[in-house]
């Protein structure tokens, strides 16, 4: 064993106080890596895990927005975007289903909505949910589901009671326990077949539909799952959301109504002439029929029509072992080949906001760790110092006989990485040991943020060992930064030093 | 030629606003294979002349010569390793590495070096010096569990591990009892027979000053005596050492 790091083992057994002082600051640093890195995996993993079979499968493809795009629909400033459809959708559709390697895909859209009795707003349905329950009795996220494709690309979804929907067919499918909660919000009991209200929350405003229960469905207990998602016919759902025929038809303007659209001078629009054409027409004897009133509505009702080809998005699933990555890039390719303004992602674009909370979550961890290592890096450089000068006289004895400054370099540098590496094995132990505790002790995620949190019902971690050995780089390259004033201040000794002690 | 060359060297500390002068102007000369002893009361230059000789300081002006080399214009990395190839220490306070064992302090200094001696080699040198000071039962031991005598051997075979043409001992007997500081310089002079190793050493006990060969007297900063035994005059370096 090289007398450096003989020396390096032998001083920090000698000066234990300082060592421990040291130690127990670089294995904390290493338990909170290891711990914080896999909990943030676990919930990573497991949110991958539950939304890859569960919602988004392996790749998305979505229209452009300003903000990103997601199953959710476009991530923006106070949220009231409309979700852009995929644009040329069946030439999308089936340029994906001819690619290599993918196993099935759906289309599917995206809205929110309020289970109601008579058209109620989400303040009053909450004061009818009592004191104990709140509002969220009765908002529902709905997917729209193309009944024929959207069952094979999810094929874990369990149905708990009742049938999936059925091409073609209105239909919704709450998860399971969803159902009492539901009777107890419509004070009436819920059964499978039977017709309930959903407000539709779109940012084209306020439409109503009644939808039959088909179905109720099981939350898997795999992984972290949104809250209050319901599962809807496609065309109920455009419906709600506004993917109307009207909503994306072009309409052509006569040169007046376009003058009229640029006027600024309101009070013309009440002049003399006005009134006059008004009076001139009264005049006329005109007679009354409440059915023709409207005259011809039937173009009105088209457009109010589901815009049958509008899908918010189309998800994919692909063949076990193929990359989402290059199809994604391949897609992308594609769409800027092609000039169609949609874009694929992978399922992290998909989750959105759900995927993007954990590396939030590692932003605040890699802020937190940041100032922990400046922190111990003053502590330990403290120490250090401290060791140094008490000795210097063994320090300037060696360089009296005859060490050059590249040993002592080297003495300190074998110190610091052996009382790192040790204290970062006791740290990795360590939290070996913490993680079977907690996965031991089987604690639950209380509500749905710490479900996210934990990537599953139970905080289940999983150490990784790339994260380990990690972590041991890290606390060594801390404890070296660390060492580095000390070694200038060691280096300052003069072998004469060596003369001067008692 | 002289193994050690002083001339005319000063050196002077400063001391907050004033200057110490702790060497005023001192010149000798030192012969291979001398038992020398550098002899004078406190505060005389003792110490500060032998850190000179030993490379581990520096004089104000004057020129330090070591086998014929001037040295006051080497870099720390070239000092250091002539210190390591040409000179020994033994010091007042031991200064032994408390981590390391009796064997391991002794080789230490052979681990330092860019020449590189066999592992057996290394060993049976070692094994003999430690075999030479009388503390074979207590190689394994660490300093903390010697004596002041034994921790003083241990230094001495370190000291010449290296076979260094000089050893330089900073009153070596000062931590010692009087029968321990004897044994010590016995010791010292029989390697220094045996080995032709210069030995040079400060004291102020004047038993010890008797056994040196060649004694300089030192006082205020300044050469009083210098005496080489059997000789009547001061001993001066041969011609062309302080030419180098």
């Amino acid at each position: 064993m090289p007398v450096t790091i003989r020396m390096a083992i032998r001083n920090l057994a000698a000066h234990k106080a300082k060592s421990l002082i040291v130690g127990i600051l670089l294995a904390l640093g290493v338990l909170i890596l290891v711990l914080g890195n896999s909990f943030l995996d676990a919930s990573k993993r497991g949110i991958e895990r539950s939304f890859t079979r569960n919602y988004t499968a392996d790749l998305i493809v979505t229209g452009r927005a300003d903000g990103p795009v997601s199953l959710f629909g476009v991530q923006s400033v106070g949220g009231l975007d409309e979700t852009p459809i995929v644009p040329e959708y069946e030439k999308v559709f089936e340029h994906i289903a001819a690619l290599p390697g993918v196993a099935a895909l759906t289309g599917s859209a995206s809205g929110f909505g309020l289970i109601t009795d008579e058209g109620q707003t989400l303040e009053e349905a909450a004061e009818d949910e009592g004191e104990e329950e709140d509002a969220s009795n009765a908002f529902v996220m709905l997917f729209g589901v193309d009944a024929q494709n959207y069952w094979s690309v999810f094929p874990t979804l369990e149905v708990a009671r009742g049938s999936f929907i059925e091409p073609g067919e209105p239909g919704i499918m709450v998860e399971d326990s969803r159902l009492e909660r539901i009777s107890k919000r419509l004070k009436r009991e819920v059964k499978i077949g039977d017709e309930i209200l959903i407000q539709g929350l779109g940012a084209t405003g306020i439409r109503l539909r009644s939808v039959p229960i088909v179905g109720t469905y099981r939350q898997p207990a795999d992984g972290a799952n949104p809250e209050q998602l319901s599962y809807i016919d496609i065309d109920t759902l455009r419906v709600l959301s506004g993917m109307t025929v009207g909503a994306n038809a072009a309409v052509s303007l006569s040169d007046e109504q376009t003058e009229l659209l640029e006027l600024t001078d309101l009070d013309s629009l009440f002049s003399d002439d006005f009134f006059a054409v008004e009076e001139s027409e009264a005049a006329a004897p005109v007679s009354f029929d409440l059915d023709t009133i409207l005259g011809d509505t039937s173009e009105a009702r088209r457009l109010n029509e589901a815009d049958r080809g509008a899908w918010h998005s189309i998800l994919v699933r692909l063949d076990e072992g193929r990359s989402a990555k290059a199809v994604v890039a391949e897609l992308n390719a594609w769409f800027a080949q092609e000039g169609i303004a949609a874009e694929a992602g992978d399922w992290q674009k998909a989750a959105g906001p759900y995927a993007q909370s954990v590396d939030i979550l590692r932003i605040v961890f890699t802020v937190a760790i940041v100032i922990l290592a400046v922190v111990a890096v003053i502590i330990i450089m403290n120490t250090m110092v401290v060791s140094v000068i008490e000795r210097t006289g063994e320090i300037g004895t060696m360089r009296a006989v005859g060490a050059g400054r590249g040993f002592v370099r080297a003495m300190f540098a074998a110190e610091t990485t052996v009382l790192s590496l040790v204290f970062g094995l006791v740290g990795v132990i360590v939290s070996f040991i913490a993680a079977g505790i907690l996965n031991a002790a089987k604690i639950e995620a209380g509500n749905q943020f710490f479900e996210i949190l934990f990537g599953g019902k139970l905080l289940s971690l999983l150490i990784d060992p790339i994260s380990v050995v990690l972590s041991l780089v890290m606390i060594v390259a801390v404890g070296l930064v660390a060492h580095f004033y000390p070694v200038a201040v060691a280096l300052r000794i003069q072998p004469v030093r060596a003369m001067q002690t008692e | 030629m002289g193994i050690v060359e002083l001339v005319d060297v000063k050196k002077t500390y400063p001391l907050g606003k004033v200057e110490v002068h702790a060497v005023k102007g001192v010149s000798f000369c030192i012969e291979k294979g001398d038992f020398i002893s550098i002899a004078g009361p406190s505060g005389s230059g003792k110490t500060t002349i032998l850190n000179m000789v030993g490379l581990v300081d520096q004089p104000s002006a004057g020129e330090v010569y070591i086998d014929g080399k001037p040295t006051s214009k080497l870099k720390d990395a070239e000092l250091t390793r002539l210190r390591h190839e040409t000179l020994g220490f033994i010091f007042q306070s031991f200064n032994l590495i408390p981590v390391l064992n009796v064997w391991e302090n002794i080789e230490f200094p052979l681990l330092l070096g860019k020449t590189r001696v066999s592992k057996a080699e290394k060993a049976e040198w070692i094994d003999h010096l430690i075999d030479e000071v009388g503390l074979t039962e207590w190689r394994k031991h660490r300093p903390n569990e010697l004596s002041g005598g034994q921790r003083q051997r241990v230094a001495i075979a370190r000291a010449l591990v290296t076979r260094p043409q000089i050893v330089l001992a900073d009153e070596p007997t000062a931590n010692l009892d009087s029968a321990t500081g004897e044994q010590i310089i016995e010791l010292m002079k029989k390697i220094n027979r045996e080995l032709e190793t210069t030995f040079i050493f400060s004291t102020h006990d004047a038993k010890i000053v008797d056994i040196a060969d060649h004694i300089i007297r030192l006082k205020d900063g300044l050469v009083t005596e210098n005496l080489r035994r059997g000789e009547p005059a001061a001993a001066a370096c041969a011609a062309g050492s302080a030419e180098a």
